[in-house]
């Protein structure tokens, strides 16, 4: 397999009031091409700050990252990010935030319509077209974001913590709709979680961070495919997989980690 | 509509409500009438109608003016200061406002400035433009625009400035360059915060014109009401204030209209909430 994200001893300063405040250091990891990665860890392990990082959001301050072998410098065209918050335009109703992206593609109207409205029925929100952000539910919310996420065909999906402000029930319906969407579409995925549940579920592979982003654990996920997140979670394998990363997540929480 | 009304409207259901805002207009015009016949009444004691005058006479006045075109000429012209005033306020509100609030450097040095002149009551400045602008009708349109760019313009600048950084986040990593956040996240958001500025400002520029007119002037219904001042007219004071206060009515009234038709996307619970 291709290696897309290639991740070399990145580590990343931030500064408050002067006092350095390491949130990563030397971070290796390599993403393979069309697999679907989960990275599990306590809050302040600097697992959004790596993705960020990836996205070209932030820049690290030593190391290196490559997207499909050139040097992320900023945003890139083939990556879709998404974030726990939604991020829909309000002033924009749900085909025309589904568009977004195309627009900036320069696509012409008629053909980014109609792609969004494709969209908009594959995740299931037909007949809300001509909704406002406000007038959604959280959930719709969502899939309008995946919508957005998806349509202009990204190679590589950053998902940051996407469902974590959905009830469970919920949730797992959206984890649903994404191993859905993703199945057989190629895309690389690098899901950005702090449930280990929802990583052993939806991933490939699953990689757990502990203070200051170093890997304690780094385990493939040999769950068979395609999984219903519901009924995986009752097998005997997911259970001892669940154990066994438990033990290391907790072997390497420390509280002061997620203090700072 | 209050918020109390708006709920009772809601959860009793809409035969009920039906009821209910009957009784509600039957109440005002009952208040109306009581109002009107205490003051006609009192005004019928001796020496009280100099200072009172009384709804008969007023009423008699509002008829001899509307048909002799006292009330028209007059009407017209303040409402031509203030539809003048307002949107020349209005647009070089919002065109400050898009220059000066995305750089914060120059917001910066000029903000004492700013403040200092939003801060000095605009009345005080109608002698000032009298000597500039004379007495005429720009006087009156320079401070309804004074009042109402201030307004606009704040209201801008605080768009330009509180975009929510997830947004712009969002749209930077799909890829759009500066000008794609400027105009499609930047620019849409300070353009509701300005109509915001541009609906609160409707009726200050009434007042601007208004004050203007009070000040110096021999037309506008600011004057009408000084002219039958100066000549212990109480009638006529009265009259000239009810047609102000119709004005201003159809004024507020175009203000939640405009609210309506431009603000569907922040729709509140108390828009969505009113009952029919």
């Amino acid at each position: 397999m291709n290696v897309l994200v290639r991740i070399e001893a990145v580590s990343r300063v931030f500064f408050r009031r002067d006092t350095e405040h390491v949130a990563l250091d030397a971070v290796s990891l390599d993403v393979e091409s069309g697999s679907f990665v989960c990275i599990v860890g306590p809050s302040g392990c600097g697992k959004s700050t790596l993705l960020n990082m990836i996205a070209g959001l932030i820049a690290p301050t030593s190391g290196r990252i490559t997207n499909a072998g050139t040097l992320v410098q900023g945003p890139r065209l083939n990556v879709g990010y998404l974030t726990q918050k939604d991020t829909l335009l309000p002033w924009r109703d749900v085909l025309r935030n589904v568009e977004m992206p195309l627009e900036i593609r320069h696509v012409q109207p008629d053909e980014r319509a109609r792609k969004a409205r494709d969209l908009i029925e594959i995740v299931g929100l037909h007949g809300r077209e001509r909704a406002y952000p406000r007038e959604l539910s959280g959930g719709m919310a969502r899939r309008a974001s995946l919508a957005r996420l998806l349509i202009a065909d990204p190679e590589l999906l950053l998902l940051d913590e996407p469902f974590s402000a959905l009830d469970a029930q919920l949730r797992q319906e959206m984890q649903n709709e994404l191993l859905r969407l993703w199945s057989g579409s190629g895309k690389t995925v690098v899901f950005v979680t702090h449930d280990l549940e929802e990583a052993i579920a939806l991933g490939d592979r699953v990689v757990v961070l502990g203070a200051r982003g170093r890997i304690v654990r780094d385990e493939q996920i040999g769950l068979e495919r395609p999984r219903d997140v519901v009924t995986i979670r009752r097998t005997p394998e997911f259970h001892a997989i669940e154990a066994r990363l438990w033990d290391a997540l907790a072997a390497h929480y420390r509280p002061e980690a997620a203090a700072s | 509509m209050t918020a109390a009304a708006v709920q009772a409207g809601t959860v009793r259901g809409k035969p009920r409500d039906a009821g209910r805002r009957w009784r509600i207009y039957g109440w005002r015009v009952a208040l109306l009438w009581i109002m009107l016949s205490v003051w006609q009444g009192v005004s019928q004691i001796k020496g009280m109608a100099f200072y009172i005058s009384s709804p008969s006479a007023i009423w008699t006045r509002e008829l001899q003016w509307l048909a002799d075109g006292t009330l028209l000429f007059h009407t017209s012209i303040t409402l031509e200061e203030t539809v003048a005033g307002f949107f020349l306020g209005a647009v070089a509100g919002i065109a400050a406002g898009f220059i000066i609030g995305p750089q914060r450097d120059l917001g910066e040095v000029l903000d004492p400035f700013i403040i200092a002149l939003y801060s000095i009551p605009k009345v005080a400045l109608a002698p000032l433009f009298i000597v500039w602008f004379g007495i005429g009708i720009w006087m009156k349109i320079i401070l309804a625009m004074v009042t109402v760019f201030f307004i606009v313009f704040f209201n801008t600048v605080a768009g330009v400035r509180n975009v929510d950084p997830d947004l712009v986040n969002a749209v930077w990593l799909m890829g759009g360059s500066a000008r794609e956040i400027l105009f499609k996240v930047i620019v849409p958001h300070a353009l509701s915060a300005a109509l915001t500025g541009v609906r609160i400002a409707i009726p200050y520029a009434l007042i601007g014109a208004i004050v203007g007119e009070l000040i110096a002037s021999n037309r506008g219904i600011g004057y009408l009401v000084s002219s039958a001042a100066s000549q212990f007219d109480t009638a006529g004071v009265f009259a000239a204030l009810i047609v102000l206060t119709i004005l201003a009515t159809i004024l507020n009234s175009l203000v939640n209209v405009v609210d309506r038709q431009t603000s569907r996307w922040k729709v509140d619970a108390d828009l969505t909430l009113r009952p029919n």
